[in-house]
This record gives structure tokens, C-alpha cells and sequence, in this order.
């Protein structure tokens, strides 16, 4: 049994219901990459846009270059963004050990994770396709050639590099996007964030020193259904089963903190692969919390 | 075990001025000053290739004030 599943056993499949707090101000909140997104700062209008910009380009949930891409396998020209994105999404496949691989799309529609969420999902019988070899991908000028029978998918990856990208378009000292919990901030004084409990009890809170924060959740009972989930082991090429339920990771860039979120599910052991550069706070299924301290080791939160 | 309580109790009742001034740094050293153990800190290193100084990151246990987003699952 998963994780998510012991999870749910225990706690029932409803909802939490989430305390939502959204900053004051001349917010824009709308609904992209599947969830709900609020950009607050000078240039909030021109960020939001480019955020739907980048979105149509790198969507998998609608005609996009990146379909166009996986249903004909390669791609040329190809929309530099595309290239920007798959060129990174590449460069933490690599970084991880393939752990976190933009390749694991069949996989995932084998789980059931078919269409835009919350969708219901349609899991298939028999073994999980392959994933293929990031190292297969070709990027050769304006063009894209993927390995026979390879998809991509950019998932959270794609996510927090779009985030990151829109952050650049807002100015002044007091700036936030929150890319449905994926944040990005930055204030000229300390500021709070929640992390929400994974089945809804009382919330931490982060206490973030004046400056430039990235923070990432990423967990297995989100985008969740009976026997599976949205984040795949490319090992086993199934929903993982993991040791945590949901992660957060704290780094000044946003990127690389979901990059550390997804690792401490998938890999929690790899502690070297965190550095100095970030605070990880974890949750188990029976509600333990956990913080990666600074000597690597898992300690109680 | 009533030191500790006393303790708590005015780290946290420090803490709680604070929160109503506003002043999230303060509030948030209060409550870490009244009780290692309620509160995880730990100092974020500078990385190389970012003009960010070691900071220091604290995970209180539940909400002490305001705050700015909610990060989750999504």
C-alpha cells in the first residue's frame, strides 16, 4: 500500500479544508497550470500575462507546441521558450540522476493522470510503458528530436521555471507569486508562509528573513486517486512510494527548491544533494514532521 | 516543569507584542528565545552564483502572525 493510500485510510479521501490567506493589495489571481495563481507587485499585469503566455507554449493539457512536440516526436522550429524550458527540464534530470526526468509522461497517463486536473483519473492495467533516457533528447539549433516513443511532460518543473521567469517582470521591493503553493517572494521585511498540514491540521509557518525566497511543496496525496498519484518513480515507473507525503523546501530560487522537494520525496536519503542552500521540512503519513538539518540528517520539526 | 511553563509562558507573551506591532523578526527570535524546541532554525547558506548572505529559516509550529501565502500540495 502507498503512502497516500495508509494516508488516506487513516484520514478519510475528503479535503482538508485549507486556511487560504492571499496578500492585500492590487493582487491578480487567476486560474493557470492547473491551479490557482496570485502575482502581487508593480508590473503584476505584465507578469500574469507572460505566465499565460509561457503556458499555452508549454502545456500538455491543450494544443500547444508541446503536444505538438510529442505527437510528432520532434519539433522544428521550435518556440525558444520550449527549448529554454526543455533545456532546463533536461539539465535537473541530470543534476538529480534522472530522479527528476521531464520523461515520465507515459508513465503517468499509465498511472491515470490523463488530463488537466482534477479530471477523474483513468489508470490502465498490464506493466507501466518505459521511461526513456533524458540523455536521448536532441536539441540542435531551433529543433527538438525525442527518443522513440518518448512524451514530455515539464510537471513542476515547468512550473517553477514559468514562476520564476513571470517573477523577473515584477518590480520594487515587495513582490509574490504564488503559483498554487509554489511561491516565489520577496519583501524588504520578514515574511510568513503557511505550510499547509497535509490532512488539514493546524499549520507551520515560515519565518523567512528580508530578501528573495523560493518555497516549493510538492507531495503524493495532491493530485491523489485511489492506488495512485502524480509523482512517478522513474525506477519503478509507478506513482512513487515514498517515506514523506508532502515536502517543502526553501531556497532563493524557487526553481531550485521544487527541484529539492521532489528529491526528498523520491530520495530522501540523498542529503549531500541538498547543500547548505536550503531547508527541507517534511511530513510522514502518520503526521511526523521532519527538517533536513544542516549536518544532512532528517531531525524532528 | 512550572520554570519551563513560566518561561514559555513569557517568551511567547513577548512573542505576542510583537506579533501585534507587526514586527515578524522579532516576534519570531521571541518565541525561539522562550523554547528551542518549539521553534527549527536553520541558517540558509549563500550559494555561489547568488548574491544572497547565510540567512537564518525558522519553522514555528503554528501560525504566530500574518501570513503572506500558504504553500501546499497543489
Amino acid at each position: 500500500m502507498h503512502a497516500a493510500d495508509r494516508l488516506q485510510a487513516r484520514w478519510g479521501a475528503s479535503p482538508p479544508a485549507w486556511l487560504e490567506r492571499v496578500p492585500a493589495g492590487d493582487a491578480r489571481r487567476f486560474h493557470a497550470l492547473g491551479t490557482d495563481i496570485v502575482v502581487d507587485g508593480p508590473g503584476a499585469d505584465d507578469a500574469a500575462a507572460e505566465l499565460l503566455r509561457l503556458e499555452a507554449i508549454l502545456t500538455r493539457f491543450r494544443p500547444s507546441p508541446l503536444t505538438a512536440l510529442n505527437d510528432h516526436g520532434e519539433l522544428s522550429p521550435a518556440p525558444p521558450e520550449l527549448i529554454a524550458a526543455l533545456t532546463y527540464a533536461l539539465s535537473v534530470a541530470e543534476q538529480t540522476d534522472g530522479l527528476v526526468t521531464p520523461m515520465v509522461l507515459p508513465a503517468l497517463r499509465w498511472a491515470g493522470y490523463h488530463r488537466s486536473w482534477p479530471a477523474a483519473p483513468e489508470p490502465r492495467s498490464g506493466e507501466p510503458p518505459a521511461v526513456a533516457d533524458w540523455r536521448g533528447v536532441r536539441i540542435v539549433g531551433h529543433g527538438i528530436r525525442l527518443p522513440a516513443g518518448a512524451e514530455i511532460d515539464l510537471g513542476g518543473t515547468g512550473k517553477s521555471w514559468i514562476a520564476e521567469r513571470c517573477f523577473e517582470r515584477l518590480a520594487g521591493p515587495e513582490a509574490h507569486i504564488d503559483a498554487g503553493g509554489d511561491v516565489v517572494s520577496r519583501s524588504a521585511e520578514p515574511v510568513a508562509i503557511d505550510i499547509a498540514h497535509p490532512v488539514g491540521e493546524a499549520p507551520l509557518q515560515l519565518v523567512l528573513p528580508a530578501g528573495r525566497w523560493g518555497i516549493a511543496t510538492s507531495g503524493v496525496t495532491g493530485r491523489a486517486w485511489p492506488g495512485g498519484h502524480h509523482l512517478i518513480d522513474p525506477r519503478t515507473r509507478r506513482p512513487a512510494d515514498t517515506r514523506f507525503v508532502q515536502v517543502t523546501a526553501v531556497h532563493p530560487d524557487l526553481r531550485q527548491a521544487e527541484v529539492l522537494a521532489k528529491l526528498a520525496l523520491l530520495r530522501p536519503a540523498a542529503s549531500d544533494a541538498f547543500g547548505n542552500a536550503s531547508m527541507v521540512v517534511a511530513f510522514e503519513a502518520d503526521g511526523g514532521r521532519w527538517r533536513r538539518g544542516t549536518d544532512g540528517r532528517w531531525v524532528r520539526a | 516543569m512550572w520554570l519551563l511553563t513560566v518561561t514559555l509562558g513569557l517568551g511567547l507573551g513577548t512573542a505576542a507584542r510583537f506579533v501585534q506591532r507587526g514586527d515578524a523578526a522579532a516576534a519570531a527570535n521571541a518565541v525561539a528565545a522562550a523554547n528551542a524546541t518549539t521553534a527549527s532554525v536553520q541558517t540558509v547558506q549563500a550559494t555561489s552564483n547568488l548574491p544572497y548572505q547565510p540567512q537564518r529559516v525558522m519553522v514555528l509550529p503554528q501560525p504566530s502572525y500574518r501570513a503572506r501565502a500558504t504553500t501546499r500540495m497543489s
